[in-house]
């Protein structure tokens, strides 16, 4: 970046595009807001809201109400700060104004669209919730007793665990997948990496069928539509695809075996 | 967790309906259907080498015992249910490609548009040759003739419907190829990426393969030769009556319509 930019003043300006909408039952309310804001060295899309709430008016001169976000941690690896951005689901805060808009390009920034809207930028992410709670992500450890070390784990193991376990929830995963949305209970490409993370722990295996059961109802893994979306676009580039092959392959063996070796 | 609960299911559980029905739905489109489009393909290509050879395969297969049987319990009930819950995952889907225009989200996305096309393909074909055999009005010695005059019918010097055949037979013939990949990721069969781009690789050279191999016999009763007909020459010496015979026996020009004497 040259010097000039990175001082204040020097005019260069961000261009955003902003999806908004006041509340979940004012759909009337929906539209497009035009903010330019002043840049600074670094920005991410995060900083750029900021500047649009430090001053929040439009392009056209218009006070606004400051668009509102959510985000936690800026530095990807809560999910909190997830939505659409140039038609592209992603963090807001990983996503850098000087890679996206070098040439003060305008940046679309919208919701993400499979969850219950709240307000402009922040949606209602309780269905992963329930996912992963239909697919019994956890292991049983209730805690009453001393249970004694659980078994050991290869290095090798651990090795194939770890980046299934990278997931944050974020959601650009099922953002991104055409068979999760409304019309289907489908858990989603995260939940049914969880299940072969939770299925491969030494522990976790215990109840590996319990867990596979829940992906062989509805909604479950043959809701897989094989568009590959999820691995495209998933910021912890976890082997999504692997895990839903591999749950694939359990259940099958389940659903053909399965009632045959009982 | 009701662990116990869970862990005893039986074959039929209820909770596992949705995914006894998907899967069924995947099995029914690799066979019968599948195999039964490749096995009719092939049969169909017989009719390059004339009436007869073609009239002897339609007999052949007329005779077959218990064809009733075989004609619903294996092809058009299973063809039905594949075709009808095709059209609910279809509707299902909400897609995406303008937005993430990946390979394989193409191919998502095209299965379901070649499901829809097939589909109505199929109904069209159906009624214009199984229905009225069905129903009396054409006799299965009549089908050759009837396919001569139908496909080679122009409307403004295109073969419409032997146009038609030609992309009906590209969009099964996709859908099944993809089908086949589809069938072995979600059945298990290709759990690393790189058997998946392999098989992607296999049944893309079986798909277009079998697309030739129908595309000819359409490219053939619309023009009166083969693809080989029109590279190497015609090849002279057989006996039997060819499309190019009926066509010019009719003395009025080819209309519209399966012609029924």
């Amino acid at each position: 970046m040259a010097n000039s930019d990175t001082t204040k003043g020097t005019g260069r300006l961000v261009h955003l595009r902003v999806k908004r909408q006041d509340s979940p039952d004012l759909p009337e309310t929906r539209r497009w807001e035009e903010f330019k804001v002043p840049y600074l060295p670094q920005m991410n899309i995060i900083s750029a809201l900021q500047q649009v709430q430090k001053e929040p008016r439009t392009v056209d001169g218009k006070d606004v109400a400051p668009v509102v976000w959510e985000s936690s941690c800026l530095e990807e690896v809560c999910g909190a700060c997830t939505m659409v951005i140039n038609g592209r689901v992603r963090q807001a805060c990983s996503a850098l104004v000087d890679q996206i808009a070098p040439n003060g390009e305008v940046i679309q920034v919208e919701p993400m669209t499979k969850f219950p809207l709240v307000r402009d930028l922040i949606v209602d992410r309780e269905r992963m919730f329930q996912d992963m709670k239909k697919v019994k992500a956890w292991i049983d450890i209730d805690g009453t007793h001393e249970l004694g070390p659980g078994p050991r784990e290869s290095p090798e193991a651990q090795q194939e665990r770890y980046p299934l376990s990278r997931c944050m929830t974020c959601g650009c995963c099922v953002e991104a997948c055409p068979q999760y949305n409304d019309s289907t209970q489908f858990v989603g490409p995260f939940a049914l990496n969880l299940v072969r993370l939770f299925n491969m722990h030494p522990s976790g295996a215990l109840h590996k069928n319990a867990r596979l059961e829940t992906v062989m109802g509805e909604g479950g893994v043959q809701d897989c539509g094989k568009s590959q979306n999820c691995v495209e676009v998933c910021p912890k580039e976890i082997p999504l695809v692997d895990s839903i092959a591999q749950v694939s392959r359990d259940a099958t063996k389940r659903l053909l075996f399965g009632w045959l070796l009982k | 967790m009701s662990e116990a609960a869970l862990a005893d299911q039986s074959l039929f559980a209820q909770n596992r309906r949705a995914f006894l029905l998907r899967k069924l739905h995947s099995l029914t489109g690799v066979a019968p259907v599948g195999a039964f489009m490749v096995f009719h393909l092939w049969t169909n290509a017989k009719a390059l080498q004339g009436q007869e050879p073609f009239d002897k395969a339609v007999a052949e297969i007329t005779h077959t015992p218990y064809l009733a049987i075989a004609e619903w319990g294996l092809i058009l009930l299973p063809l039905l249910f594949h075709a009808g819950y095709g059209v609910k995952l279809a509707l299902d889907a909400k897609y995406n490609v303008s937005k993430y225009k990946t390979t394989r989200n193409w191919a998502f996305t095209l299965q379901r548009v070649t499901g829809l096309l097939a589909f109505a393909f199929i109904a069209f074909h159906l009624y214009e040759y199984w229905g009225k055999k069905l129903t009396g009005k054409l006799a299965p010695e009549q089908f050759y003739p009837a396919l001569c005059q139908n496909m080679s019918a122009t409307v403004k010097g295109i073969p419409v419907v032997g146009l038609l055949y030609v992309l009906g037979i590209a969009a099964s013939v996709f859908h099944f190829a993809n089908g086949l990949w589809g069938f072995c990721f979600s059945w298990g069969v290709t759990v690393s990426r790189r058997s998946q781009q392999m098989a992607a690789a296999v049944f893309g050279v079986l798909g277009v393969a079998i697309f030739l191999l129908g595309a000819n016999t359409a490219i053939y009763f619309a023009t009166g030769s083969s693809v080989q007909d029109m590279i190497f020459g015609k090849k002279g010496g057989s006996d039997a009556r060819t499309c190019v015979d009926i066509l010019q026996q009719t003395q009025k020009p080819a209309s519209v319509g399966p012609v029924i004497d």
